[in-house]
């Protein structure tokens, strides 16, 4: 591993790739830190200005608006009460109070400190299993990897809260979208007789459209509700005690050591991400502690095992994506749009072909926490004075830039009509309570699952050979598993809530 | 009539339509083991099943849903959703006249006009907001893509 890591730090420790990772972890930040702007629309936004980039590039740009994003959620959840993103929901709990009690300072230190570790033992995490996992996954054939696929995309549908059969229908509707245009065997599909639709849509305004409309069109309604709310200017003037901080988090190292690895392994499952991980080991670590009923008071306690676990996602969300070629959450299906952008396929094959590349993201990642300590530490009053930015500014300037990141694509407007067509069907199917993330998912994945289904079959016409094989039995029935016990939980949570249990919860899958 | 129900509906009219399409895929060739149609048409009948069971679903939930109030009241459709109707119709004038009036002057209506939706023009201070945020982003955007990526704008 040694050598490409050396060569992987020269590419990564040049001037201009400094450069663009700080751009991105203080883009990140400034996504993660206003409400509603989320991680994944800082890395939707970002993405066209990759088109002109090298790989090694790009990524680090993306790469540090990932660590950068998970950490900025906090500065709002600490400052306003009103977490940035869905993954520091658990950071308001304590955050809140304890900045309330006069000492914000303490709380944003402990909660970006806490991010630093968090993104630098994920890392570990990530240089040890990627490999690993890769190797082991260079034995799957066509039938495993179509096994896989199908798991992946239950799953996620399974854990859209209430609304499985509608996650499926947007799956399936996702892998639908990936056969317009022509097959494997060049024949036209779907083309209704348009030129444009031969060639297939874009991934990329595909994705924005669902995405962004749905989002921000969101905020705008909950803006035309909130309005009567008028929030308060906080207090800006923030001073960080950094020996106290020192001393919490020293005084809370299996915490944090447990938060990391919870946010590590919750960021390598498909489907989940930081807005899970922070809920569980939050109540890890409140059932962990000796006196849990100081929780949610403002304890630093509570704040670590928040900000340290959704910052340990970023380096377990990458395992499935590089070692599988599988995208477990929105964020990395665009990470790996921008690998497939620049003609390299996310999969085992890419730790022996593109290992410079892999060593790149290792250095990316730890470059990025370094830089986001950094950055955080003497910028976060501008931080906590740009999260107060009003979505009317807001919301026109996004869409402006996701017309312009479409359009940059392929230098056409169609691809802007597309984003718009796919706009309206996210928004409507928003509306309709569909979750939105298996869809995306299934646009991703649509390609490669067909292309494995029909290689098994080429090898082997017997549609038997998918449930013989163990490997591939086994991920089909972890994919049953997983929508019968959804099923399962469904009922119960309508015995007791009385049914139709979905509500804000859908929202709270997208990080 | 809930959302489930006219969401069930509305996968069905899609699988019919994109079914009578998958007719005008070529016919499966000698060397290929099933036609190109062959794997679409699985995923419309797996939608279609779950499609079938989400309407069944939607009866057994009783809960009146809160759509059902807003086809009664018009009104209050309209204050909870004009602004985001206002906001779809601009993007696709933006969309359209990009072409033929180039980036600037399109974005910066683009801009100009939807802000004007999310905040009004009544105050003095917010128009000028607008206009400032509205030339500095559109003068920018288009610098940066221009010269520093290269990426030429319309």
């Amino acid at each position: 591993m040694g050598e490409f890591f050396i060569q992987a730090l020269g590419e990564v420790l040049n001037l201009w790739t400094l450069v663009l990772i700080t751009i991105g972890v203080i883009f990140g930040i400034v996504g993660g830190c206003i409400p509603g702007f989320t991680i994944t629309m800082a890395i939707l936004v970002a993405f066209p200005f990759t088109f002109a980039m090298d790989p090694i590039n790009g990524l680090s740009l993306m790469v540090g608006i990932f660590v950068g994003g998970y950490s900025g959620g906090l500065i709002s959840g600490v400052m306003l009460g009103i977490p940035g993103t869905p993954s520091s929901i658990t950071t308001v709990y304590d955050g809140y109070p304890m900045a309330q009690k006069g000492e914000p300072g303490r709380a944003l230190g402990v909660g970006v400190l806490a991010s630093f570790i968090g993104t630098i033992i994920s890392v570990g995490v990530l240089v040890i299993f990627g490999p690993l996992i890769a190797k082991f996954s260079l034995n799957f054939r066509p039938w495993e990897i179509t096994a896989m696929i199908v798991f992946t995309l239950t799953l996620v549908a399974s854990l859209s809260n209430g609304a499985m059969i509608k996650g499926l229908i947007a799956a399936g509707f996702g892998l639908f979208i990936a056969t317009i245009g022509l097959d494997r065997s060049g024949n036209l599909r779907f083309d209704f007789g348009i030129n444009e639709f031969s060639a297939g849509f874009e991934m990329l305004p595909v994705m924005i459209g669902i995405f962004a409309f749905a989002q921000l069109m969101d905020n705008v309604q909950k803006l035309n509700k909130e309005k009567e709310k008028n929030t308060k200017e906080p207090d800006m003037n923030v001073h960080i005690p950094y020996r106290q901080i020192g001393k919490d988090l020293w005084s809370q190292k299996m915490n944090t050591f447990r938060s990391a690895m919870i946010g590590s392994i919750i960021g390598a499952l498909p489907g989940t991400g930081g807005s899970v991980a922070n809920f569980v080991s939050y109540d890890q670590s409140k059932k962990f502690s000796k006196h849990p009923e100081k929780y949610g008071k403002g304890i630093p306690d509570g704040i670590i095992a928040s900000e340290t676990a959704n910052n340990a996602v970023a380096g377990g969300a990458f395992i499935p994506t590089l070692a599988l070629g599988i995208p477990g959450d929105l964020v990395m299906a665009i990470m790996m749009g921008v690998l497939i952008l620049h003609g390299i396929t996310p999969g085992p094959l890419m730790f022996s072909e593109h290992p410079v590349l892999i060593g790149a993201i290792y250095v990316g990642l730890l470059v990025s926490a370094v830089i986001m300590l950094a950055a955080q530490f003497l910028l976060i009053r501008v931080f906590a004075k740009i999260s107060l930015v009003p979505q009317a500014i807001l919301v026109p300037i996004v869409l402006m830039l996701c017309a312009v990141g479409a359009f940059a694509l392929n230098n056409t407007v169609f691809d802007i009509w597309v984003l718009f067509g796919f706009g309206l069907i996210g928004y409507f199917l928003s509306k309709a309570k569909v979750p939105l993330t298996p869809l995306i998912l299934g646009v991703v994945l649509g390609h490669n699952l067909e292309n494995q289904i029909f290689r098994a079959l080429e090898l082997d016409s017997s549609w038997l050979t998918f449930f013989t094989r163990p490997l591939s039995l086994l991920f089909f029935v972890f994919a049953l598993l997983s929508i019968i016990v959804s099923i399962k939980q469904n009922k119960r949570a309508a015995q007791t809530e009385g049914g139709g249990i979905v509500g804000d919860e859908t929202d709270q899958k997208i990080s | 009539m809930t959302k489930d129900r006219s969401l069930a509906l509305a996968v069905g009219i899609f699988i019919v339509i994109m079914y009578v399409e998958s007719m005008q895929i070529a016919e499966k060739s000698s060397w290929q083991v099933y036609g190109s149609a062959f794997y679409p048409r699985i995923l419309l009948a797996i939608m279609g099943a779950l499609a079938v069971l989400l309407f069944i679903n939607s009866f057994r939930n009783k809960k009146p849903s809160t759509s059902e109030k807003n086809i009664k009241d018009l009104k209050s459709f309209w204050t909870e959703y004009n602004k985001i109707i206002f906001l779809f119709i601009a993007f696709f004038v933006y969309v359209f006249i990009l072409p033929i009036a180039g980036f600037i002057i399109a974005t910066a209506l683009y801009l100009f006009i939807s802000q004007a939706i999310l905040m009004g023009v009544k105050r003095k201070k917010k128009l000028l907001l607008n206009v400032s945020v509205t030339v500095i982003t559109t003068m920018s955007v288009f610098v940066i893509f221009n010269y520093g990526l290269n990426v030429w704008l319309p």
